[in-house]
């Protein structure tokens, strides 16, 4: 084992706004920098209430009623938060969602 | 001989307070004299005509069982059990069928107290099998024990306070399900899955909420931020794949085929545990 000097290090204390230059652009606003980040979107049918009993006996086969009328459109997800609503369709031999509804905030 | 526990487990049972005083000078002296040849420099002998009383509806003779309390180190009371030889192979002799019989005997006491007599008895029975010679053959004595120890799990037994005759001295049978698997052998697979299904019986009529999901599209921040009404999302999966049933906040259970069913959406599932 080779020998090295070890020695502690001390961070600085930062403070708000310090070193900032003049004009600096908040963040927030430079969505080019992660406009290519992938993110993932989820769409959900609609949902059910289930007794546990029932969950751990079901099998294949079993078919469950939804709480969404066959017509209603389905949720866009991303994450955990609702942004969209929109129509099932097909795109090629893929499934595809057109969008009806932008969800604000 | 040894102690039946180190120290004292917090009991939330108490019975019988007060309600018995016997005293024979008869069974004091027999105690005295056993407790001369067997534990010399006790401290305290409590009414043990109670006790006898349990045994001889176990088909035991008083005094074949002495319950000594003696003041112990820093924990407080502790209490031995101190059992002649020749009571042990009745004492594992006794059958469950037994032990049913001496709670059943108890009916004005409610199920609650005929819990506490048997529990007491099943005590006895564990503390003699702790303390007795090594000709003891536990494994063959184990069926009953087990079959009251599962009893004990179902009602929740942590300890048993049992005073018997004078209040101010009370008979501490100590108990738990912890001393009594001590003695036992590891629960076998049969026993671990009875286990398993009485809790899932248990949380049987527990509601979740479960979410029917088409399927995922990996999408772009700028596309997100400039999604429209009229856009089309394409999704990765195909036209005939499965969508996935998941517990909301959970993970995904079961594949699932999308469809309808009376004017309603509705999923069939697929293969569990297959999204």
């Amino acid at each position: 084992m080779s020998s090295k000097v070890v020695s502690a290090v001390e961070l600085p204390a930062l403070i708000h706004g310090s070193h900032a230059p003049e004009r600096a652009q908040p963040l927030g606003e430079r969505l080019d920098l992660v406009e290519h980040v992938k993110v993932r979107m989820t769409i959900v049918l609609g949902a059910a209430e289930l007794q546990l009993g029932r969950l751990f006996a079901m099998t294949a086969g079993e078919v469950i009623s939804l709480d969404r009328d066959v017509d209603a459109p389905v949720d866009v997800r991303l994450h955990d938060k609702l942004v969209a609503r929109g129509h099932i369709v097909a795109v090629g031999d893929k499934f595809g969602v057109r969008i009806s509804e932008i969800l604000a905030d | 001989m040894r102690a039946v526990g180190s120290s004292i487990v917090r009991p939330f049972l108490v019975m019988g307070e007060g309600r018995r005083r016997v005293h024979s000078q008869h069974v004091q002296a027999c105690v005295e004299r056993w407790l001369r040849s067997w534990a010399p420099g006790v401290q305290a002998v409590v009414n043990v005509e109670p006790a006898g009383d349990l045994m001889r509806m176990a088909g035991l003779h008083t005094p074949d069982i002495v319950c000594w309390r003696a003041a112990a180190g820093p924990d407080g009371q502790q209490l031995i059990v101190i059992v002649p030889g020749q009571c042990i192979p009745r004492l594992l002799g006794l059958q469950a069928g037994v032990i049913e019989t001496i709670a059943h005997q108890h009916p004005e006491e409610g199920s609650l107290a005929a819990m506490v007599v048997a529990e007491a008895v099943r005590t006895l029975v564990v503390a003699v099998a702790n303390c007795s010679a090594a000709s003891v053959d536990l494994q063959r004595n184990t069926a009953p024990i087990a079959a009251l120890l599962r009893e004990a799990e179902t009602t929740r037994f942590t300890g048993v306070l049992v005073t018997l005759g004078d209040p101010r001295a009370p008979l501490v049978l100590l108990s738990s399900p912890q001393l009594v698997s001590g003695t036992l052998p590891a629960p076998s697979a049969a026993l671990r899955e009875e286990r398993v299904e009485r809790r899932r019986r248990a949380i049987a009529d527990e509601v979740v909420s479960v979410e029917a999901l088409l399927g995922h599209a990996e999408v772009s921040v700028s596309d997100v931020a400039a999604l429209a009404v009229g856009d089309v999302i394409i999704l990765q999966e195909d036209l005939g794949a499965n969508g996935s049933i998941a517990v909301r906040g959970g993970g995904v259970i079961a594949g699932a085929m999308p469809g309808q069913l009376d004017g309603k959406r509705a999923v069939q599932v697929k293969k569990r545990g297959d999204s």
